[in-house]
């Protein structure tokens, strides 16, 4: 939902746009769309933009909506010669090696596309943390954090595997937990 | 020797030199300075050598022997043989039975600041959990 604050000519256009990518135009709306030159409203989060560029402010809103609602949920793993559709809650942790990327999951490991670096940016907000150079781990699903020698901690699973946190990394986790 | 922590190394060597002075100021010996450097920079240089084979032992130490109990027990265990062979060596420097009485008495502030950080440790250990448990129940939430 969006409220839309401009001429009634870029409001046509505009307004025709938006239903195309399914936002609704409603007045108390919080957020708002204004076209430069028209006053902002208080206490409301606005966007300005343009009158040339309503189809970018356009986009970039749907853009923003959509990937607010549809975050990427589930990916898919390589298993046996077939593909899985893996949900990131069911992940234990992923690993690289040679051969790609692993993900572990209480049941099996995949095969995955991609790099570490993207999942970890992927599922930052999902409690995936980096606990050395090839290993990304689910912190919903460490049982225990076991202090160990040498600045590292070991991570306790709840299936039972014992990670490595290396030195680098157990900042991070730290800072993670607000320790 | 990857896994050796130099950071720690460096630490044992303040730590070393807070005991010292802690004995220095606890020995009748009074206030000299070139004395006191010398006890200062002396002692840091043991808890400099203790800390660097401490960190080469315990690296060595496999993940899967990682266990709580375990861990706490080991650092025990080392903080038992370090101030065991501090009163060894210094009754054979002090030279003599006579000696061991002040020596021991001298001892308390050492395994006081030991047991402190062990203490410390175990805190940290179960505030860890908490913030754990807490992050566990954030995330569900989001």
């Amino acid at each position: 939902m969006v409220q839309l604050i401009c001429s009634d000519k870029v409001y046509e256009k505009l307004s025709r746009e938006l239903l195309k990518r399914q936002i609704d135009i409603v007045s108390e709306s919080s957020l708002t769309l204004i076209e430069r030159g028209f006053d902002i409203p208080e206490g409301k989060i606005s966007i300005v933009f343009d009158a040339l560029d309503y189809m970018e402010a356009a986009r970039l809103l749907s853009e923003g909506i959509s990937r607010e609602s549809n975050p990427i949920d589930a990916v898919t793993g390589f298993y046996q010669n077939r593909f899985a559709v893996i949900s990131p809650k069911d992940i234990l942790y992923l690993e690289s090696g040679s051969d790609g990327i692993h993900c572990f999951t209480p049941q099996n490991h995949y095969s995955m596309k991609e790099t570490l670096q993207y999942y970890e940016a992927l599922w930052k907000e999902k409690g995936f943390i980096r606990i050395n150079k090839s290993q990304l781990v689910n912190l919903a699903h460490v049982r225990d954090i076991i202090p160990w020698f040498n600045s590292r901690y070991v991570l306790r699973m709840d299936h039972g595997a014992e990670l490595e946190v290396s030195r680098m990394y157990a900042k991070k986790l730290r800072e993670a937990l607000k320790i | 020797m990857e896994k050796i922590n130099r950071a720690n190394i460096v630490k044992s060597f303040f730590l070393g030199m807070f005991i010292g002075g802690v004995f220095q100021w606890g020995s009748d010996g009074g206030f000299w300075i070139p004395g006191t450097l010398l006890v200062l920079t002396a002692s840091g240089m043991i808890g400099l050598v203790i800390g660097w084979i401490t960190e080469l032992a315990t690296s060595m130490l496999p993940i899967s022997m990682a266990k709580p109990r375990i861990y706490f027990l080991l650092n025990g265990v080392i903080s038992l043989i370090v101030t065991g062979a501090m009163i060894f060596f210094s009754l054979t420097i002090a030279g003599g039975p006579e000696a061991a009485g002040e020596i021991l008495s001298m001892l308390w502030p050492i395994l006081a600041i030991v047991l402190a950080a062990n203490v410390g440790d175990f805190i940290i250990y179960q505030e860890t959990h908490r913030r754990l448990k807490k992050y566990k129940e954030a995330i569900r939430g989001r």
